[in-house]
């Protein structure tokens, strides 16, 4: 029989197993990079659900808004129900526009900054809602692979103390640290490459919602100017 | 984070990942395992043979001058005439070329009794200094020769060696003839056997010399050359030249190879040398017994003494004694002794040995053989 099987029992090599017997840094690191992974597959799946609905909400918006309907019903519509989007750009808008003028000699001289004003925020709010979390699956994938590796050096050194301990070099010795120590890296890089992919697509997303919404909010503008310019015109007349 | 309907990421992304795992953990639960790959041994085959002919010698010793050391070799065999070396000069004794071709001849004569191999060496010194007070150079050989063919029975021991070597160059005597000796020329053929012994008689004188410095030997003996010599012939005794020559032996212990100086401190590239391997050294001993017991015609026994006769025989390279072969024990009990005479006769009746030709590169290793007669193992 080999001496070296002898001095060493082989050991299993099952996955399980191999978390098993890593030690507790890399063990920490496993635990750590998988729970990174749940994570940033949590919030894939809510940012790609997230921007499906606030897609198909504002082609459903603007095609009400172009509708020829009546901006007050509109109004009344929708600041019944929470909204998203646009919506809430016209929602938010319209707000400052109806509080101007229910306030009695109130002027207009202010009004369409005001309202550039409130729609910038609104944009920002909602870019600020698609946009969170985001910056974890960054994290994640700039990160991943160190900690990864990290947790595979940890394994290799640990691995080769105890083949100096034991004095024995024989691969079977050898191989399941090493297994184990590669395996955190595994795990970094199961975690990483998605989310830096994710990352890249929803940034992109991210800007082309928010590219639409300034359009809009420019448009917006444009319109409430001309009836700001409309009303002032007949209260001098 | 609050679990709603609008956003259900979380609930989606654990039960994904608790799906995964669960997934990963059957799939990966057995991996494949690699076919148990044993790990190649390089293995090298060799033969016994081989591995008991390996002589790994050192690998920075220091490289040995391919020199021959003529010492010795020239009894036995027949190596190529070799160059007169730088060593060669210091040893008197060593004129390799006659000893060379004194080898061949000499095996018709080997098995004739003679008390003494060593002879052969010293009649070819006195002419080596002969030579050089002569302008012209003669060669030395023809002295003895001279008198091996008057007087055969005289001296049977240089005759046998000497003779036939310096058989070729009968021609060259006359010239040596001349000028030692003008005055006895008129005899030309009673002086050629005498002058031999003055110059044996010299020798032996020289012998003495040689040891403490040759150098002044060789100048010494220039004068004694000529007439000084014929004096002191007449007290020549042919055992006195036996006896000097067995004082010459000392100066000339060297090993005597076929091949003569061997690299030995060197290791070779393949890290053998040719060394019989045990095998066959077994082979070889069980040919010679096979051949003497085909010779041996004692029917007694040892009689349950411990004497066995122990015979030391030399080979030459065909197999054929190089010379007499002696018994190493002997024994006064006369019926022991007719033991041991069975022994000398197997030996000599068996004497060219049949060697194969497989041998011949371990000449070394089997020329010199003491070889134990048991007379319950012959039969």
């Amino acid at each position: 029989m080999n001496p070296a099987e002898l001095a060493a029992p082989v050991a299993e090599v099952s996955i399980w197993s191999m978390f098993l017997h890593a030690s507790i840094v890399v063990q920490a690191v496993m635990i750590g990079l998988l729970a990174a992974s749940v994570w940033c597959w949590t919030i894939i799946v809510d940012k790609t659900l997230l921007f499906r609905r606030t897609r198909k909400a504002m082609d459903q918006f603007e095609e009400t808004f172009w509708s020829g309907r009546s901006l007050e019903e509109l109004y009344t519509t929708l600041s019944e129900r929470p909204t998203s989007g646009m919506a809430s750009l016209f929602v938010a808008a319209m707000r400052e526009w109806k509080r101007s003028f229910q306030a009695a000699g109130a002027s207009f001289v202010g009004l369409q900054a005001r309202i550039e004003k409130v729609l910038d925020v609104s944009i920002a709010r909602e870019v600020e809602k698609l946009e969170s979390n985001l910056l974890v699956l960054a994290t994640v994938a700039s990160a991943g692979p160190f900690v990864g590796l990290f947790g595979t050096v940890w394994g290799i050194m640990t691995s080769f103390r105890s083949i100096a301990a034991s004095k024995n070099t024989s691969l079977a010795v050898v191989a399941p640290g090493i297994a184990e120590a590669l395996f955190a890296t595994a795990i970094g890089l199961f975690a990483a490459i998605p989310a830096l992919i994710a990352y890249n697509k929803m940034q992109g997303d991210v800007a082309k919602t928010q590219a639409r919404l300034e359009s809009f909010a420019d448009e917006f503008s444009a319109i409430l100017s001309r009836q700001i310019d409309q009303h002032a015109g007949d209260r001098a007349a | 984070m609050t679990v709603s309907r609008k956003e259900p990421g979380l609930v989606v992304s654990a039960a994904a990942h608790t799906t995964l795992l669960a997934a990963t953990l059957i799939a990966f639960n057995s991996p494949a395992k690699y076919d148990d790959a044993k790990e190649a041994i390089p293995v090298e085959m060799i033969t016994d043979q081989a591995f008991s002919q390996i002589s790994k010698g050192e690998k920075h010793a220091k490289e040995a001058k391919p020199v021959q050391k003529a010492d010795r070799l020239a009894d036995v065999q027949e190596l190529k005439p070799t160059p007169p070396i730088a060593e060669a000069k210091k040893d008197v004794p060593l004129p390799p070329p006659p000893l060379k071709r004194q080898r061949d001849p000499g095996e018709d004569d080997a098995q004739k009794p003679e008390p003494q191999k060593t002879a052969a060496l010293p009649p070819p010194r006195p002419p080596l200094e002969e030579t050089k007070p002569a302008p012209e150079p003669p060669k030395r050989p023809e002295p003895p020769k001279a008198q091996a063919k008057p007087e055969p029975k005289h001296e049977p021991k240089p005759e046998p060696e000497e003779a036939e070597t310096v058989a070729p160059k009968p021609p060259q005597r006359p010239k040596i003839e001349p000028k030692h000796e003008a005055k006895h020329e008129t005899k030309p053929p009673p002086k050629p056997p005498e002058k031999p012994r003055l110059k044996t008689d010299e020798v032996a004188r020289l012998l003495a010399r040689t040891k403490n410095d040759d150098k002044h030997a060789k100048p010494a003996v220039k004068p004694k050359s000529g007439e000084e010599s014929e004096e002191k012939r007449s007290k020549f005794d042919t055992n006195a030249i036996s006896r000097l020559l067995d004082h010459d032996k000392p100066q000339a212990t060297g090993s005597r190879g076929r091949e003569v100086v061997r690299t030995a401190s060197l290791g070779t590239a393949t890290g053998t040398s040719h060394r019989m391997a045990p095998n066959m050294m077994d082979a070889l001993n069980s040919l010679m017994m096979e051949q003497w017991m085909r010779c041996w015609h004692y029917f007694g026994t040892s009689g349950g003494s411990k004497y066995y006769p122990m015979i030391t025989l030399r080979f030459r390279p065909d197999g054929s004694l190089a010379a007499e072969p002696v018994l190493r024990n002997p024994t006064s009990d006369p019926a022991l002794a007719s033991l041991a005479a069975a022994a000398m006769n197997a030996v000599r009746e068996c004497n060219p040995m049949k060697i194969p030709s497989q041998f011949s590169p371990y000449f070394d290793q089997w020329k010199n053989r003491t070889v134990e007669f048991r007379p319950d193992e012959m039969r």
